[in-house]
């Protein structure tokens, strides 16, 4: 009886195994077929993105998610090249996404620059309406929320401006009306712009009175080599200076 | 270059030269005239409002004449007392001090102030002696006891031209070479 429990499954598990091993190859086949005929626009346009992101608690979703490691693994830049992006942007709630996300940590967690690279950042620019999606935000909040010095800090500024063609960013947005926007004061207050304003101010007043008190030295110099011609005394000669001021200055005098 | 050297390793303390003296002293002209300019127009204005009159310092004469050569007596003197340097001499980077180097005093001061007119006298035959003099003092520094020295840090100059030419990013060659010739 026991051998008969046994023999039968046996063959039940033969049975399954030979049969997930056909599905194995069926899905194997069939799969790249189905993920490329599937219209990812059309998908996108029929799924109410609004409603999902508003029934996800996107804090704890962030909060879970390996960031860096999410993004090792994805190929932005083609995720990036099969999404009308214009399109899910309309869709989407910026302004309330950027509310309900701690933005600094994300930040924090994000190793941007590596973001950067593998996006063709010119591509997309030229795919998107700027305008249109930072009329929808409220940049002075999500800048006030933002340690600035931090962010910048981190991304390699150059290389990203460097693979970007800025004439054409500048063409599509509206500076003016995006700069109206802006508390200037508040992010000044954030930066050390303000500082460094003054350093290089104090700078270029040190740099010009130097250079204007060199020039008095030198037509000093002249001078006193016409006297001492005139006068007939070596014309070589320096001029000294008080007993307590030369002497308590050795380095002066080794110098000579 | 090794006069060039003595020159960036400082003539600080050294007697200062007639042309950094004079521009120096244009500063402290063109300070007090300013500065009088803008007093005299707000003692205008209040005398306006006080007598109900027009008044016009320019039109009062000697008065006038005499409040200028007060508020410059002050503007030279008082600086001079306290720290041995004018507004002008401050920007040129010279400082006042007595004959053997030490500290100016106050009397000195007054004294230098007041014989300042007498070197112009004579087409500024006074002023002269600068030029003449090996120790580069004029007619009111001789009669004060006094001499006027460079009191510019010109090593720390330096290092700060040397700091921006490596931040430029430029060969010093060139413009170092000019800067070091020139600098006390």
């Amino acid at each position: 009886m026991a051998r008969r429990r046994r023999r039968r499954a046996g063959l039940i598990d033969t049975l399954v195994g030979g049969a997930t091993e056909v599905v194995q190859s069926v899905a194997i086949e069939i799969v790249p077929g189905v993920v490329k005929a599937i219209d990812i626009d059309a998908v996108v346009r029929r799924v109410d993105v609004q409603a999902i992101v508003d029934q996800v608690d996107v804090e704890s979703v962030v909060d879970r998610v390996d960031v860096d490691s999410v993004m090792d693994k994805v190929d932005v830049q083609a995720v990036v090249d099969k999404l009308d992006i214009q399109s899910v942007m309309d869709k989407v709630d910026v302004q309330a996404i950027a509310e309900r996300v701690d933005l600094q940590e994300l930040i924090g967690r994000l190793d941007l620059n590596t973001v950067l690279d593998s996006v063709d950042l010119d591509a997309l620019v030229e795919r998107l309406d700027l305008n249109r999606v930072l009329s929808r935000v409220d940049l002075d909040a999500v800048l006030a929320r933002a340690d600035l010095d931090q962010l910048v800090a981190r991304i390699d500024l150059q290389a990203v401006v460097g693979r970007l063609d800025l004439d054409q960013v500048v063409a599509k947005l509206d500076i003016n009306a995006l700069l109206a926007r802006v508390d200037i004061d508040a992010i000044l207050e954030q930066t050390e712009l303000g500082s460094l304003i003054a350093r290089s101010g104090s700078a270029v007043m040190a740099q010009v009175v130097d250079t204007t008190r060199s020039h008095g030295v030198t037509l000093d110099d002249w001078v006193h080599r016409w006297a001492n011609r005139l006068m007939r005394r070596d014309p070589a000669a320096r001029p000294g200076g008080p007993r307590l001021l030369v002497q308590s200055a050795p380095q002066i005098e080794a110098a000579r | 270059m090794s006069a060039d050297r003595h020159l960036v390793s400082g003539l600080e303390g050294h007697y200062a030269g007639f042309v950094t003296r004079f521009g120096a002293f244009l500063v402290d002209i063109i300070v007090i005239a300013i500065v009088f300019a803008i007093g005299g127009r707000v003692v205008e204005f209040v005398l306006g409002i006080l007598t109900r009159h027009r008044f016009e310092l320019s039109a009062a004469g000697p008065p006038s004449w005499i409040a200028l050569a007060l508020w410059a007596f002050v503007y030279f003197a008082y600086p001079l007392a306290v720290a041995g340097r004018t507004f002008g001499m401050a920007v040129a980077g010279v400082r006042v001090v007595r004959v053997d180097g030490s500290e100016l005093s106050s009397r000195r001061a007054i004294v230098r102030v007041l014989a300042l007119p007498l070197s112009f006298l004579f087409l500024g035959l006074g002023l002269l002696l600068i030029v003449l003099r090996a120790d580069r003092r004029a007619l009111h520094d001789l009669i004060a006891g006094s001499a006027v020295v460079y009191a510019w840090d010109a090593k720390a100059a330096r290092v700060r031209f040397l700091t921006r030419v490596r931040e430029s990013g430029v060969a010093p060659a060139a413009g170092a070479q000019q800067e070091s010739g020139s600098k006390p």
